[in-house]
């Protein structure tokens, strides 16, 4: 029970990375970056390849990192930007970040072919033993990496004016640049942050499914139903949606049976969009409506 | 080995396709000078590799037929291209080489089913890595007949399985569970040690089948299942899933120090050094069977995988490669046998008799009832070795 | 050019629109400093895009638009925000999920760095708004449409810019609120802020402005003195608006 907890919450965390990377260019550009995978990859190959060339690992995972963070700025100014300065309410964006997502896998399909890399296994080594569960440090790393992301990113949103700016960017970039938000800026900055929470992901997840030029899909993929799950509104949520994409999936599989994590993602995304469709976490939802009128009622039959 | 394939990926080779247009077609069909064989592989994805060998393999037999004046003074095209092991692809591509006269499919390692499937639809010979043999050959399981086109060289999952069942009987005192994936590729396996099992009035201890990416080479989490196959009480594992995933859960055993636990792959855990380099150390004394061709190779494979070492600037040739070289010679042998009949019909039938034709994988034999050529009587059971990095037989 | 001087604003020959159809048509006016000016019209007359134009949200425009003697035209609208204009947009466009003193300090961002000087003026929005200070911890848009109203004119003179937009305030406001408004509109007046107000209301701009222009399909078609305009011209003016 608790280690399947706490698998969960590991694979969660994951997701809850990459689809924190979808949210946090979303939140800032209402854009959806379907390379964000591919960034993921990105940061796995790198790794795998420089340490392959010698390089001690730390270097190879700085180098990954800083390459990832920087791919995600190149997206936008190759893929998205062009496209909404011609206009900026088309979704022309679906087509480039997809279309770049490709040129992403096929190159480095090219450069490394297409069998898996070995990644160094690192802390992923070592096994820390609790009673009723197992985990290694890489895991726990994650887990920590994962409430920090989020507590980094909630702190900085709330009590910085930074933070504060990045917010009314989102709701309302027009009046916000009336005001002395550069929102290019701010554009750049969440594709950064995109690109390097993806990385992160990457680095966290390398040494359990090695480095493969495709990966991008599958992890993709999930971040983006962790995102669907969680609310595409806001990144936190985002993570909460990983997390409980992560718990159930893993859950599923022991209880259910092994194919379960199979289609089980997707009974789940179909759920939370028919019971809450801006995503679980989401304000004004009717999941939320639900639960507050049931407690208002209890709250009406006690008095 | 079927695998599911992304959107992402099948338009990413769909753009590949009409960038690079690497059939090699074009001409007029089987003539009189020329005999069309149509080639399909999965060249790209996560296990690409395999599909390359497939084609490498065939091109290097192609290549030297023609050299030496061809077949019956018949120069062979070999037109191929990358199906991104999707079943869309893989149909389309048949079709194709078919309407360009292709005499015989060769593959595919990816989409066995379809191709089989559209050998008999079309009554058209389809041979060489047709998947992993099996079922993709014998659909309704091992007893049963064959689909009537399909003739495969190709690793068989039918011997893997039935060869490590029977170790395991002998080997694991408190029995085997398995982990398979739930395609023909795992099912197939499944097959072949129940067939053994059935003789021997053994069974399974735990087996528990799981989805996988072939696609994408990601992994999948096995801590549940690999609780459970703990839990199970079993001496030893077969995990018959992607070489990927089979890394994983001996990393993951590892971690979690269980060292009690032996595991067990299958034919694609040796048929190239995927498994072994993600593995790493703790791949050490993991146990399959393989070709005894490969383990004791004579003197003519030996040349033949120096040749394709130039031919291919160091690639490492595998087995994927020699059975699909060995399917082009077989077809060669087939066609000089007909007195150079190229009609569908002459070529089953002369493949349904053939009869111990010296191949690089061995001496190999089809009839009415026996489609596969490499049977569990040509496999020995092997370990891989860290320190030598290399697969020794253990009989 | 000596009009540059005592004006705030000049804008002349400007024209513009969405999509390349122009909206406005060589428009010509000027708001002088410390003056109020009133910019009247029916729906869709281009009032609106007047304003995008001053602030730099209006991408397709030409003529020039001086502020502070810079042309403004050709700049960004975070670069002209850096204290030449700021604006309260129609319908406020409060920021969502931000407390009221967020809102204002958001307003301040371009003086970020001088403390002092953000904190004088959050003052002097207080001192101006006591219900905006008694509310300053609560969620911006959850307050009353006239609050909201207050809360948006205090955003705008956080940035202390040298002009003041105002796009359609008294739009959706209760009778109440409306006198609220004017009055602190006539406040700031009397601090000599240079102000360009649009409105549908005649009333309002007559009581708080020095002069009006009036706008129709995209050009200006009448201007004059407020105080020369009597009960008359007002009842001509609320027929021409319709």
């Amino acid at each position: 029970m608790l280690q399947v907890l706490l698998s969960g919450l590991t694979v969660g965390t994951i997701y809850g990375l990459v689809a924190m990377a979808f949210a946090v260019v979303f939140y800032v550009t209402k854009v959806v970056n379907f390379a964000t995978g591919q960034l993921l990859m990105v940061s796995i190959l790198l790794t795998a390849g420089l340490v392959r060339l010698g390089l001690p690992d730390w270097l190879g995972v700085g180098i990954a990192l800083i390459a990832s963070t920087v791919l995600g700025v190149i997206i936008y100014f190759v893929a998205v930007r062009p496209v909404l300065k011609f206009d900026r309410f088309s979704f022309a964006w679906l087509v480039s970040t997809l279309g770049i997502a490709i040129v992403i896998q096929a190159t480095f399909a090219i450069i490394f072919g297409p069998a898996s890399q070995p990644f160094p296994r690192g802390l992923h080594q070592i096994p820390v033993h609790l009673p009723g569960a197992t985990l290694t440090v890489q895991e726990i790393l994650t887990l920590v990496v994962g409430a920090l992301a989020v507590l980094g990113w909630e702190l900085v949103r709330r009590k910085t004016l930074v933070g504060k700016l990045g917010m009314a960017i989102s709701t309302d970039p027009e009046i916000a640049s009336t005001f002395g938000a550069n929102v290019t800026a701010y554009a750049v900055g969440a594709f950064a942050i995109g690109g390097f929470l993806a990385g992160l992901a990457g680095i966290l997840v390398g040494p359990i499914t090695y480095g493969n030029p495709y990966l991008g899909d599958t992890y993709g993929i999930s971040g983006f139903i962790a995102l669907m799950i969680g609310g595409i509104q806001r990144p936190a949520a985002a993570m909460g949606g990983g997390l409980i994409l992560g718990v159930l999936s893993i859950a599923a599989n022991s209880y259910i049976g092994a194919q379960a994590s199979d289609w089980f993602p997707f009974v789940l995304v179909l759920l939370v969009l028919l019971l809450a469709p801006n995503g679980v976490f989401a304000s004004g939802d009717s999941l939320r409506k639900l639960f507050r009128r049931r407690s208002s009622l209890t709250v009406g039959g006690r008095a | 080995m079927k695998r599911i394939i992304p959107v992402v990926t099948a338009i990413a080779a769909v753009t590949a396709l009409a960038l690079a247009g690497c059939t090699g077609g074009g001409g007029g069909g089987t003539t009189d000078d020329t005999i069309v064989i149509g080639g399909i592989a999965g060249t790209t994805g996560a296990y690409g590799a395999v599909g390359i060998a497939v084609i490498n393999g065939s091109q290097m037999a192609v290549d030297e037929i023609n050299e030496a004046g061809g077949i019956d003074g018949r120069q062979i095209e070999f037109t191929w291209d990358d199906d991104a092991a999707d079943a869309t692809k893989s149909s389309q591509l048949f079709q194709q080489f078919v309407s360009d006269g292709a005499v015989a499919i060769l593959g595919s390692p990816d989409t066995g089913p379809t191709t089989a499937a559209l050998g008999d639809q079309m009554q058209i010979p389809v041979l060489g890595a047709v998947d992993d043999g099996g079922l993709t050959v014998y659909p309704n399981g091992p007893d049963e007949d064959p689909f009537a086109w399909t003739f495969s060289t190709s690793l068989n999952t039918f011997a893997w399985g039935g060869k490590l069942a029977e170790w395991s009987i002998d080997n694991c005192p408190n029995g085997l569970a398995m982990l398979h994936d739930p395609t023909t590729y795992g099912l197939g396996g499944l097959a072949g040690f129940e067939q053994v099992f059935k003789e021997t009035g053994h069974d399974f201890v735990y087996v528990e089948s799981i989805t996988e990416n072939w696609g994408s080479g990601a992994t999948v989490n096995l801590d549940a299942e690999i609780q459970k196959i703990v839990d199970s009480g079993a001496s030893c594992v077969d995990v018959w899933l992607t070489p990927g995933d089979e890394a994983t859960f001996v990393q993951e055993i590892a971690s979690l120090g269980i060292t009690d636990l032996k595991v067990l792959g299958n034919d694609v855990t040796n048929a190239d050094a995927t498994f072994t380099d993600l593995a790493g150390p703790e791949g050490d004394g993991v146990i399959s069977a393989l070709l005894t061709s490969d383990v004791h190779p004579n003197d003519r494979l030996l040349e033949w995988q120096g040749q394709y070492r130039d031919k291919f600037d160091g690639l490492e040739p595998g087995p994927f490669a020699e059975l699909s070289y060995d399917a082009v010679y077989i077809l060669k042998q087939v066609i000089e046998d007909a007195d150079g009949a190229t009609d569908p019909e002459s070529i089953r039938a002369g493949l349904n008799k053939l009869t111990d034709f010296e191949g690089l994988t061995g001496s190999l034999s089809f009839t009415e009832q026996v489609h596969t050529t490499i049977n569990k009587e040509q496999l020995t059971m092997v370990a891989w070795n860290l320190a030598n990095k290399k697969w020794e037989p253990i009989e | 050019m000596s009009n540059t001087i005592d004006n705030t604003l000049v804008v002349e020959g400007l024209s513009g629109g969405y999509d390349r159809f122009d909206v406005i048509h060589d428009i010509a006016f000027r708001v002088g400093r410390g003056e109020a000016v009133a910019l009247l019209g029916p729906n869709g007359a281009g009032k609106s895009t007047v304003l995008r134009a001053i602030t730099g949200l209006l991408k397709h425009r030409r003529g020039t638009v001086t502020i502070d003697g810079t042309n403004v035209v050709g700049m960004g609208p975070h670069q002209i925000s850096r204290g030449l204009a700021a604006m309260v947009p129609e319908g406020r466009r409060l920021f969502v999920g931000q407390s009221v003193e967020d809102n204002l300090r958001l307003g301040g961002m371009r003086l970020r760095k001088d403390r002092a000087r953000t904190d004088q003026l959050l003052q002097s929005v207080y001192d101006l708004f006591p219900v905006v200070e008694r509310y300053k911890a609560r969620e911006a848009t959850a307050l009353s449409g006239g609050e909201q109203q207050m809360v948006a004119i205090g955003r705008m003179m956080m940035s202390d810019p040298s002009l003041m937009l105002l796009d359609e305030p008294s739009l959706g406001l209760a009778p109440l609120a409306i006198a609220d408004l004017i009055t602190a509109l006539q406040q700031l007046r009397e601090r000599k802020s240079s102000i360009l107000l649009v409105e549908q209301r005649v009333d309002i701009a007559l009581e708080v402005c020095d002069r009006i222009y009036v706008l129709s399909e995209g050009r200006i078609v009448d201007e004059g003195r407020a105080s020369d305009i009597g009960t008359e011209g007002r009842a001509l003016i609320d027929a021409y608006l319709g």
